[in-house]
């Protein structure tokens, strides 16, 4: 899986070089996940990465249908629930996995480009996510950029 | 955190900060959740914070950490005196519960048929992430669904009349709306009825390999060396959604009630609030498509059975363990209207209890405790003066995280180990299966003994693993 992102003010961010990256921490009910990027909208698409990345395997997968959408919520840790709330809802009512995501800073939001691959088309690793907490959700921006961790129920 | 020991089968969390009760915690010490950051027992505390909380924030003997409420956790709150509705006290997959049948084979006769039964229930049973149920429905009916529940999948020919006898609820939850629940929940519902979904979800043929209670097995319609099957599974993407829905909502809404709550997942309402009553009437929507669900792919086993090894299923009962419901309980004396959150938590009603199907009266309500893959699971009965608003268990408990199961344990060599002891294995995902590993999970034994010694509930009978088909 690839994550593009474009965003306001996200070149001066960028310059701070900090990497981008994800990973799973143990839970003992679900599945959290903790990611962080040089902006707000590469932390988040390496968040998209995480969820995907532990039902399906991305590794040869390509994305065959676009699906666009904006999501807008008072907070960026709410923000971040939505963006992750729209895997799932793909999932459940299209059979559709992300395979890239490009996210663009809107007012009051962000724009996501998801680049879809048929679930039944990919290896399958793990079981899916069903909904994602507020239980422990926190997303921060630091001086070396963003950071977030998120519960997912599975 | 201070922990009390009051019993061997009893721990007590005193009041601190702002709890309004104290903690309990019905386990053995060996049972406490022991790994490191595990949360569980702070969120006992967290939920005993709750508004309206009467006598204490309970924990099972297989509690362990959830989000929001324990996973394992019962709270009662006093709805007149401003108790609230916290949907994250019911869960995420509303009504997500076990329905145990019972065939008219024992396992000797099934032996030279279960490999072929197995491959049957395998194909058929839809099961894993997204869209695919054995009934396609459209709109309307799944309206009748959400408000009709098990009964309404009966009358349209999937199950017979006995079968609801023996549901909790006669298989249908009162004051459902469909319009209380979002597009978005209807949409994630309306291909999944009949399906297993993923996670520690699955259909299981098990064996009864040793009955505790002679007189009320037989009342359930249970004897040694015979076939049932074990289904356990919930609302699916609709329950989901409409926890999700209702968290947003009452997120948003309790400044306005002068609440605040130590964990966003704890969101919660007056029950009486129009949130507290919109709430109620789109969970026991979702309640009753989860029993649809389970009817659905009983209607499915059924068919299995029949054409592999010509034999019957009857259902033993049908029960949730994630839920909220309005109950009447004597506290201190009086009679109080509550509403009992049961998350992770299994109903357990007395012998002689007014709700109970009459042929179980004398017996007591069944409860269905799915052990894990490799080992035991039980039916228990429901005892007088059950503790914990007559609650218990409801399976063996996590205490290693799905991360680490997956990190170490291998699934194809879990499934060859299982095989081996003749359990037939038809996995979604090598991971998914690893996951799901017993060693995972608590020693189901240990938890069901833990619970009879609190005096939540006694042992009917021990079922063993023929084959299992993983969600």
């Amino acid at each position: 899986m690839r994550g593009r992102s474009t965003g306001a003010g996200s070149a001066d961010s960028e310059r701070l070089a900090r990497p981008a990256g994800h990973r799973s921490v143990p839970h003992t009910a679900d599945l959290r996940i903790e990611a962080w990027g040089p902006t707000r909208e590469r932390c988040f698409a390496e968040a998209v990465q995480a969820v995907t990345g532990t039902f399906v395997d991305l590794t040869d997968a390509t994305g065959t249908t676009l699906r666009s959408t904006v999501i807008r919520a008072d907070r960026d840790e709410d923000l971040l629930v939505a963006l992750l709330e729209e895997i799932v809802y793909r999932l459940d009512t299209a059979g559709e996995v992300p395979v890239e995501v490009g996210l663009t800073a809107v007012p009051g939001g962000l724009e996501a480009a998801f680049h879809c691959a048929a679930v039944g088309s990919l290896p399958q690793t793990g079981a899916a996510p069903k909904a994602v907490t507020l239980h422990g959700l926190a997303c921060d921006r630091g001086p070396e950029g963003w950071s977030c961790s998120v519960t997912l129920d599975v | 955190m201070e922990i009390v020991e009051e019993g061997p089968f009893r721990f007590r969390i005193p009041r601190e900060g702002g709890m309004r009760v104290p903690g309990v915690v019905f386990a053995t010490r060996d049972l406490l959740p022991a790994a490191a950051g595990d949360q569980a027992l702070l969120q006992v505390m967290n939920v005993a914070a709750l508004p309206g909380i009467v006598e204490a924030s309970y924990a099972m003997p297989d509690v362990h950490w959830g989000y929001g409420f324990p996973i394992g956790g019962v709270a009662a709150t006093d709805t007149a005196a401003g108790g609230v509705v916290s949907p994250g006290g019911v869960g995420f997959d509303i009504s997500c519960g076990v329905r145990l049948l019972a065939a008219d084979c024992d396992r000797d006769r099934l032996a030279p048929r279960l490999r072929s039964l197995m491959d049957i229930l395998g194909n058929r049973t839809p099961r894993g992430p997204g869209r695919g149920g054995v009934w396609h429905l459209d709109a309307r009916q799944l309206a009748e669904v959400l408000v009709g529940g098990a009964r309404y999948a009966v009358e349209q020919g999937h199950g017979v009349r006995r079968d609801l006898d023996r549901c909790e609820d006669a298989g249908v939850l009162s004051g459902a709306s469909p319009e209380q629940v979002s597009e978005r929940a209807l949409e994630r519902g309306l291909g999944q009825v009949g399906s297993l979904g993923s996670g520690n979800h699955f259909l299981e043929v098990q064996a009864v390999d040793a009955v505790y209670d002679e007189s009320a097995a037989r009342a359930m319609g249970l004897r040694e060396r015979q076939v049932c099957v074990m289904i356990h599974c919930g609302s699916r993407g609709l329950g989901h959604q409409i926890c999700t829905d209702h968290v947003r909502v009452m997120d948003r809404a309790m400044s306005r009630y002068g609440i605040e709550v130590p964990d966003r997942q704890l969101a919660c309402a007056p029950t009486h609030s129009d949130e507290g009553r919109a709430y109620f009437a789109a969970m026991a929507a979702a309640a009753n498509y989860a029993r649809a669900n389970r009817q659905l792919l009983t209607e499915a086993a059924r068919r299995a059975f029949g054409e592999t090894a010509g034999c019957g299923l009857e259902l033993v009962y049908d029960i949730s363990h994630n839920l909220a419901k309005a109950e009447t309980h004597d506290v201190a004396g009086a009679g109080l209207d509550l509403c009992v959150h049961r998350k992770g938590a299994t109903r357990a009603l007395p012998p002689g209890h007014p709700d109970l199907p009459r042929d179980l009266a004398t017996v007591g309500q069944p409860v269905l405790i799915p052990g894990t893959m490799g080992t035991s699971s039980y039916v228990l009965a429901g005892v007088p003066g059950g503790g914990a608003w007559h609650s218990t268990c409801h399976g063996a408990g996590r205490v290693r995280s799905r991360h680490r199961a997956a990190r170490e344990v291998d699934g194809r060599r879990l499934r060859a180990d299982l095989e081996q002891q003749n359990v037939a294995v038809r996995a979604s995902s090598w991971r998914g299966l690893a996951e799901e590993a017993p060693q995972a999970y608590k020693d189901v034994d240990a938890v069901v003994r833990a619970g009879e010694g609190a005096g939540l509930c006694r042992r009917v009978a021990r079922l063993v693993p023929l084959g299992v088909v993983k969600g």
